[in-house]
């Protein structure tokens, strides 16, 4: 490399008199690590001093202040009827038209001006409740939904993380919409499982009664375009979040549903996923002393046990001991030669 | 190298794709864990930018966050915004001279205020890595011979010119030429070897990820 070129950049960095302009612009135009050099001097020729890091929790805590305070200035005006009664005649001619706008132009209404319920289950507790409309919601542990107090004009719309059954309320002009990560669950009025946990690689929609559509949305760099399919009562779509492709089965009802009666089902269930499960179900930590000496994979239904039942019945069939310390377990797996002993 | 840019690529797509899916939940919803993990993703970047144009630490924290105050205040206009980063890195920008403008001139701090000497911070992956870079340098100016590091760090931090630095240190103008000559020769080295030892670990990166995807 010209030995000039390095003249030229620290002429050019500390505002010296004539560089060479058009040398410098051929030598960085050469390649690209060219350009990353020159541009990392310019970075540092800036930060006389040393780069601050910004104090991220404070200024987070500043704007959630200021953007929580926005919401209740809207709520908080309160004046006498009178004053808005001309106003209101008015804002009602020009809200029909906009209305009417938005629902024949704009199929996606963008809102927030209602309030947003969220409700959480922790791990270890299951909650049902009734939305505005009158449909019904079991929702399991470890789960998450957020719909709006007030549902739109046109449609019902909510967001599930995790596991829910769902009763629909019947109502042909307001379609009912699940939305659980890349899948997109519409019905008119039915009742339908859906298990869409974050961690898991599959999400499943199971429909018990009336008719389903499943839809995976076409978002993906993978996705071969958007797919949808339709469920009969004691069908299955099962998504693979990997492959984005939703795969149509049947089922047996209890092994889906029966999570809401209480009935916690073991299916091929490997160690691991055992874990998980009971951890969810019954809000419990679960440790393993030493490491594993049987594998088994175990299918079995617990209907409305306690914990200690459950591992019981667990222990012989996997082998091994535990000790519970309130919402603590400790597994050991017990040596089969020193068993032998 | 065409396969290196190509993962780099899928990853940036599938980014976008996620900002876009954070936006949704935060026009639609409300969503404040949404909004969170937008703060999370761009705060450090916007950072950086601010504190790079405005020079104060207060201030840029201040820019932040009134730029994320707005950035929820026009959560139903997100589908006119093309393309978010660019947005973000406007306002952010603008924020800055809005704020540099109203100031009285008791507080008056010095900009750094040629737009044209920012445009490798328009994202925040560039900024991550001229930060990155910028560590290195200062590493590989401490390892300069003592004369040339003098001569370095005193144009560098009093920006003084060739001949003032000249006759502080009493030698010729043209010794201060060959010492930054030989400065900024030294350090693009080191700059060169740590990007090439950057790209093969990328490459093997690359590696290990179509292996992934072979077994899965």
């Amino acid at each position: 490399m010209d030995e000039d070129i390095y003249d030229i950049i620290a002429k050019a960095l500390s505002g010296e008199k004539n560089p060479d302009k058009s040398k410098l612009d051929e030598w960085l135009n050469e390649n690209q690590s060219h350009k990353t050099i020159f541009n990392s001097f310019r970075f540092h020729w800036m930060h006389h001093k040393k780069l601050p890091i910004i104090s991220k929790e404070k200024v987070y805590k500043r704007i959630n202040n200021r953007i929580k305070h926005d919401e209740i200035k809207v709520k908080d005006i309160k004046k006498p009827f009178w004053e808005y009664f001309g106003r209101i005649a008015a804002v009602l001619l020009v809200a029909t038209g906009l209305v009417w706008l938005v629902n024949n132009y704009h199929q996606t209404l963008t809102k927030h001006s209602s309030d947003i319920v969220e409700k959480i289950n922790p791990k270890g507790q299951k909650s049902t409740f009734m939305l505005s409309d009158g449909t019904i919601i079991k929702l399991n542990s470890a789960s998450l939904i957020k719909f709006p107090s007030q549902f739109d004009r046109n449609k019902r719309e909510v967001i599930l993380e995790g596991e829910a059954f769902f009763e629909v309320k019947r109502d042909v002009e307001k379609p009912f919409i699940v939305h659980s990560g890349n899948i997109e669950t519409t019905v008119l009025g039915t009742s339908f499982n859906i298990q869409a946990i974050p961690d898991h690689n599959e999400i499943k929609v199971a429909v018990v009664s009336g008719k389903v559509s499943v839809k995976s949305k076409n978002d993906t760099l993978y996705s071969k375009g958007l797919q949808e399919i339709y469920l009969e009562p004691n069908e299955i779509a099962t998504y693979s979040k990997d492959q984005h492709i939703i795969n149509k089965d049947r089922f047996k009802l209890e092994e889906i549903t029966g999570w809401k009666d209480g009935v916690l089902v073991l299916k091929n269930a490997n160690l691991d996923q055992i874990k998980l499960k009971l951890e969810a179900w019954y809000g419990v930590n679960i440790t393993y002393a030493n490491s594993r000496t049987a594998e088994g994979e175990i299918t079995a239904n617990y209907y409305n046990e306690p914990i200690e039942n459950v591992l019981e019945s667990l222990a012989y069939t996997l082998r091994f001991e535990y000790s519970m310390n309130d919402k603590n377990i400790e597994i050991s797996f017990l040596n089969l030669k020193e068993e032998a002993i | 190298m065409a396969y290196h840019c190509g993962i780099n690529e899928c990853v940036l797509v599938v980014e976008k794709k996620e900002i876009r899916k954070l936006l949704d939940k935060i026009a639609r919803f409300d969503d404040h864990q949404a909004f969170k993990e937008l703060f999370d993703r761009y705060h450090s970047w916007l950072f950086t930018v601010a504190y790079t144009i405005i020079q104060s630490n207060e201030d840029a924290e201040e820019i932040i966050e009134d730029v994320f105050v707005k950035i929820w205040e026009i959560r139903d206009r997100y589908d006119e915004i093309n393309n978010f980063e660019t947005y973000l890195y406007t306002v952010t920008k603008n924020r800055c001279y809005d704020k540099h403008r109203g100031r009285t001139k008791l507080h008056q701090v010095e900009i750094n205020d040629d737009l044209a000497e920012l445009d490798f911070m328009e994202s925040p992956e560039d900024t991550y890595l001229y930060q990155e870079l910028n560590s290195k340098i200062i590493e590989s100016v401490g390892k300069l011979p003592p004369k040339c590091k003098e001569v370095y760090l005193l144009i560098r931090e009093t920006g003084s010119s060739y001949k003032d630095a000249a006759q502080q240190l009493s030698v010729s103008p043209k010794t201060i030429e060959s010492q930054m000559r030989i400065a900024i020769k030294k350090i693009a080295y080191d700059i060169d070897l740590y990007l090439k030892g950057k790209e093969n670990e990328d490459r093997n990166k690359f590696l290990s990820f179509s292996i992934y995807l072979f077994t899965y």
